[in-house]
């Protein structure tokens, strides 16, 4: 891991941080409306909301 | 995923529409569909694949450029043709599979946990071809484009339709992958060459849904792309470090312009003053001027006065002497005393009265009048004091002579005199304004200035007039400096912010970056690790299997493209073997369910992975290369492992299986053959 993803997360965050994405990807990967482009959107989402939280926490 | 029915309209030798319900009974797993050669088995089970698949006769087995369209019909069609009919006439090969599988599908696209989702979908596969008449006589049938739908339904939910060529294509993968297909619905003799024939990687990796973890590669990939393709966008300008040292520039040019603004506007007063202290000496200065007009003027009057002084001096004396003057001077006391005596005699004596008469008066003692006064005492008394004021009679004539003269010079004198007396005051007063002008000049002479002064003054003044000026200018350059030093200042912190926004976005986008390389470097991990269990679960069932069902021993090896080779241990070596159709059969069929197992195995075991593990097994004559006790072995399996087993085969070979597998039939058909291009499926209890 990169200096900058240890400061964000520990390995074992990483970790569920990946099992998420995985559920994330299963769910939409079975719905059957749901296209690349909004599956990439929505595992973006997830990193984005992840970072930003954490920089939030670090400034509260 | 189980398969609840078939529906063939005009498929090969299935002419008209044609039904297979399967069991999907847990306990009754097995349908058996019963068949004579050429009847139509291979064709019922090529049906399945064309369905979820697709493709041409000939990729399906048939003979090349034969038509899917059942014969009969197509004949049909042609024979509209030629008896002349140019009404369209059309007919359609379709076959219709519905497939229940445990897809936990958010279909009403609610968000919902999956875990929350119980009902199975129901999906419902067609895959259909229309041929149409033409007019043309070498061609007078054509087939349409292929027409391929999916629908599923969840519970009671609405039916939606999958549309999109790549999401139909997921769903398919999902519920059995092509390359894998193979695997689950043979035909004929293919099983023994099975395992040969290619590389199973990209099929074991859908099947084990590893093609997740390429697919969140991939996504990964592509958010990681969109995050550096943001970070890129951002202009260079934005530089905070640029931008700051800029500011501090910018900081420092102000200071030094206040600075220097500070010292022009001391400056400023400083000549102010001095330009002051010049402007009241300059003042002092034009006061001089009028002084030396004045001490001009007062010399002037000075020497006119005292010429004037001088030429009424000369013409005073010579008026003064004149002879008449001094007769004048000399008689003047003379007339005064004349003049005293008649004013003291007219009020205290009788006029023209003598001393002779009053001594006359007192001697007769009778007055004038002819009153006694003899004995009048106070008459007496005032009579003797008149005898002090009347003249003595000696001096009568003399007197008289002087009054002539005086009144003779009174007559010729007064003019002269009054113009003496005139020229007299005139001196006078010309003296007085001589002393003066005299006092004036001594006080003008004393507040007079020097010309080299005056010179210096005019000088300091003009210096000190064009320093301050020179100053002023200064001050309003360095103002509008610092003014636009401070609107640089303004925007520089503006861009500063939002270079520092961006900066701090810049820096969120770098740790996303980081942190989606970070995902995608644990994925490819994962992908490896999972992709090695896999395959060693696989080998480690597959030989499992195959010692269960071969009577021999042989060792399987599967490499890291899950191919499978069979081995031969001999002293401990392993030597690749030369195998037989049967050891083939066994091996696939090995391989078949150790599949079947793994899924199911992964399955109670995932957290992770929605895996199916439930797959049919739709076999075309499968024992037909196999020995009895190996057809035994394989069906004993088949129960143990399989869902759902669809039989197509002769009847004796099930006369061979239904040892095994005759309690576990829930449904039977049997395919009449009517004609070469008819055959009919019917339910066993209705043949």
């Amino acid at each position: 891991m990169s200096k900058s993803v240890e400061t964000i997360f520990t390995e074992k965050q990483l970790e569920k941080l990946l099992r998420g994405i995985i559920q994330k990807e299963l769910l939409l990967h079975l719905n059957p409306k749901m296209t690349d482009a909004e599956m990439i959107k929505e595992i973006k989402k997830i990193i984005d909301e992840k970072v930003e939280a954490y920089h939030a926490d670090k400034i509260n | 995923m189980l398969i609840r029915s078939i529906e063939l309209q005009n498929f090969r030798q299935y002419k008209g529409t044609q039904k297979i319900e399967f069991s999907t009974e847990k306990d009754k797993p097995v349908t058996i569909v019963l068949g004579r050669n050429t009847g139509g088995k291979t064709t019922l089970v090529r049906a399945f694949a064309w369905c979820l698949y697709g493709g041409s006769a000939e990729k399906l087995g048939f003979a090349k450029k034969s038509s899917l369209l059942n014969e009969e019909v197509m004949v049909d069609l042609e024979n509209h043709v030629k008896s002349h009919r140019y009404d369209k006439k059309t007919s359609v090969v379709s076959v219709t599979l519905t497939i229940e599988t445990d897809d936990r599908i958010d279909l009403d696209n609610t968000d919902q946990e999956s875990e929350t989702i119980t009902e199975p979908s129901v999906y419902t596969i067609q895959r259909s071809i229309r041929y149409f008449t033409t007019t043309e006589m070498k061609a007078p049938v054509r087939a349409a484009e292929e027409d391929f739908s999916i629908f599923v339904r969840q519970g009671v939910h609405n039916q939606i339709e999958i549309t999109g060529g790549k999401k139909q294509a997921q769903v398919i993968n999902r519920l059995l992958p092509e390359d894998l297909s193979e695997y689950f619905f043979f035909w004929g003799e293919k099983i023994e060459n099975l395992s040969l024939k290619r590389e199973l990687n990209n099929a074991i990796i859908k099947f084990t849904h590893l093609n997740v973890y390429s697919d969140i590669e991939y996504h990964l990939k592509q958010i990681k792309n969109a995050y550096a393709r943001e970070a890129a966008s951002f202009s260079s300008n934005d530089d905070v470090k640029k931008l700051s040292e800029h500011r501090t520039a910018l900081e420092k040019e102000l200071r030094s312009n206040k600075a220097k603004l500070t010292e022009y506007k001391k400056s400023e007063v400083y000549f102010k003053e001095q330009l002051q202290n010049f402007d009241q000496q300059l003042y002092r200065i034009t006061d001089d001027e009028k002084t030396q007009k004045e001490i001009k003027r007062y010399r002037l009057l000075i020497k006119k006065t005292e010429d004037s002084i001088t030429k009424d001096q000369t013409n005073f004396i010579k008026r003064f002497n004149n002879p008449k003057i001094s007769q004048y001077i000399v008689l003047t006391p003379a007339a005064d005393a004349l003049s005293s005596l008649d004013t003291e005699g007219k009020n205290k004596s009788w006029s023209s009265v003598t001393a002779d008469m009053i001594h006359e008066i007192l001697k007769k003692g009778v007055c004038i009048c002819g009153k006694e006064i003899k004995d009048d005492k106070e008459a007496i008394d005032h009579l003797q004091e008149e005898l002090d004021y009347v003249v003595p009679n000696s001096l009568n004539g003399k007197i008289g002579v002087l009054k002539a003269n005086i009144n003779s010079l009174n007559s010729n004198i007064p003019d002269t005199m009054d113009l003496l007396k005139e020229k007299y005051t005139s001196l006078e007063d010309n003296q007085t304004d001589l002393i003066s002008y005299n006092s004036n000049l001594d006080a003008l002479l004393q507040i007079q200035t020097n010309s080299s002064e005056i010179n210096r003054i005019k000088e300091g003044h003009k210096l000190a007039q064009e320093r301050l000026s020179d100053c002023q200018k200064k001050i309003g350059r360095t103002e509008a400096l610092i003014d636009n030093t401070k609107k640089d200042l303004a925007s520089c912190d503006k861009q500063l912010q939002a270079a520092i926004a961006t900066e701090k976005r810049l820096a969120y986008l770098m740790e996303k970056i980081d942190i989606t390389q970070a995902l995608l470097n644990q994925v490819t991990d994962k992908t490896q690790v999972l992709k090695k269990g896999i395959r060693d679960e696989l080998k480690t069932y597959t030989q499992e299997y195959l010692d269960q069902m071969y009577a021999g021993k042989r060792e399987i090896e599967i490499s890291d493209t899950f191919n499978i080779s069979i081995y031969n241990m001999v002293d401990g070596v392993k030597r690749q073997t030369e195998t037989s159709p049967g050891l083939e059969t066994v091996k696939n069929f090995a391989f078949i369910a150790a599949l079947l197992t793994l899924a199911q195995k992964r399955r109670a075991k995932s957290d992770e992975l929605n895996f199916e593990d439930r797959y049919p097994l739709v076999l075309d004559a499968p024992f037909s290369q196999t020995d009895e006790s190996h057809i035994l072995e394989i069906c004993k399996l088949l129960i143990k492992i399989s869902p759902q087993t669809i039989l197509v085969m002769m009847e004796k070979d099930w006369e061979i299986a239904s040892r095994v597998l005759g309690a576990e039939v829930g449904k039977s058909y049997v395919i009449n053959k009517k004609s070469e291009t008819y055959s009919v499926i019917k339910k066993e209890a209705e043949n």
